[in-house]
């Protein structure tokens, strides 16, 4: 994919299939969304109504963290061999990284896997494995703290 | 003894500033190939597609910038895009699971990042 090319960074995201039920697939309220972004901002500007009743069926705060710090990451290193960069895989997802041989899997729910990857020559490389614990209840948008 | 030439100077006028106007209306076939394909999409689904697009992107740069307020164990705004788009990814699922088994989904108000990656779902599915 020549367009990855200019990428230092790639994330790894895996949707769960157990997680996109085929109603996921309805149409997308694009004309409904664009109606309610603010022109000067282009950000949503809820109602107290429509930002209660997603928080109380999700349990999630609806203005996401902005901010994110080394202390809200929780580093993972590879259950093969140890080492910090060379994470290769986590739940049902499974890869080989350049330079080592090793498969391996590990399983953290319900904390977020992320795989940060640097782009070296013509590959990616794991530069860093992260688990990020789900947002808590009533966390306050300003600062994400485990 | 050789001389710079710089150009002239340029302050565009108020008009320059503006973006070219264009039809809001679209001819009633477009030749594909050898045939005539009616628009799939009319220019102000376009527009807001575009406005929504926009949104997507005001929002990676507000969660790039927010890295610059903090003085420690800050991560590089690279980095943390990332982890605002895992968590995204985390915030969607737990709001689709949310939500009816079968049917389609009542439209209520989501907040923009779970929308972003509904967004993408919906495009590589």
């Amino acid at each position: 994919m020549p367009q990855l090319q200019h990428l230092e960074y790639a994330a790894t995201i895996t949707l769960l299939s157990s997680a996109a039920p085929n109603h996921a697939h309805s149409t997308f309220p694009l004309l409904e969304v664009a109606g309610l972004l603010s022109l000067d901002t282009l950000d949503l500007e809820p109602t107290d109504i429509a930002r209660q009743a997603f928080e109380y069926a999700t349990g999630i705060n609806f203005d996401p963290p902005l901010v994110t710090t080394t202390n809200d990451l929780v580093e993972i290193s590879c259950p093969a061999c140890e080492k910090l960069t060379c994470f290769t895989g986590h739940g049902s997802l499974k890869a080989r990284v350049a330079g080592h041989n090793a498969r391996s899997t590990v399983t953290a729910p319900p904390a977020i896997s992320i795989l940060i990857m640097r782009h070296v020559g013509t590959q990616f490389w794991v530069q860093s494995a992260y688990m990020l614990p789900p947002l808590p209840t009533g966390l306050r948008r300003e600062v994400f703290r485990r | 003894m050789f001389k710079h030439n710089h150009p002239p100077t340029y302050t565009p006028s108020e008009a320059e500033l503006e973006p070219p106007g264009y039809g809001t209306t679209l001819p009633t076939s477009f030749r594909v190939g050898t045939t005539d394909t009616p628009p799939v999409v009319s220019v102000e689904e376009v527009q807001v597609h575009l406005k929504i697009l926009s949104a997507f992107g005001r929002l990676k740069t507000r969660v790039e910038l927010a890295q610059e307020s903090i003085s420690e164990s800050r991560i590089e705004p690279d980095a943390a895009w990332i982890v605002f788009l895992c968590r995204a990814v985390h915030q969607f699922e737990k709001w689709i699971q949310s939500r009816p088994t079968s049917g389609p989904i009542p439209w209520t108000l989501v907040p923009l990042d779970v929308l972003m990656v509904w967004h993408t779902f919906m495009l590589v599915s």
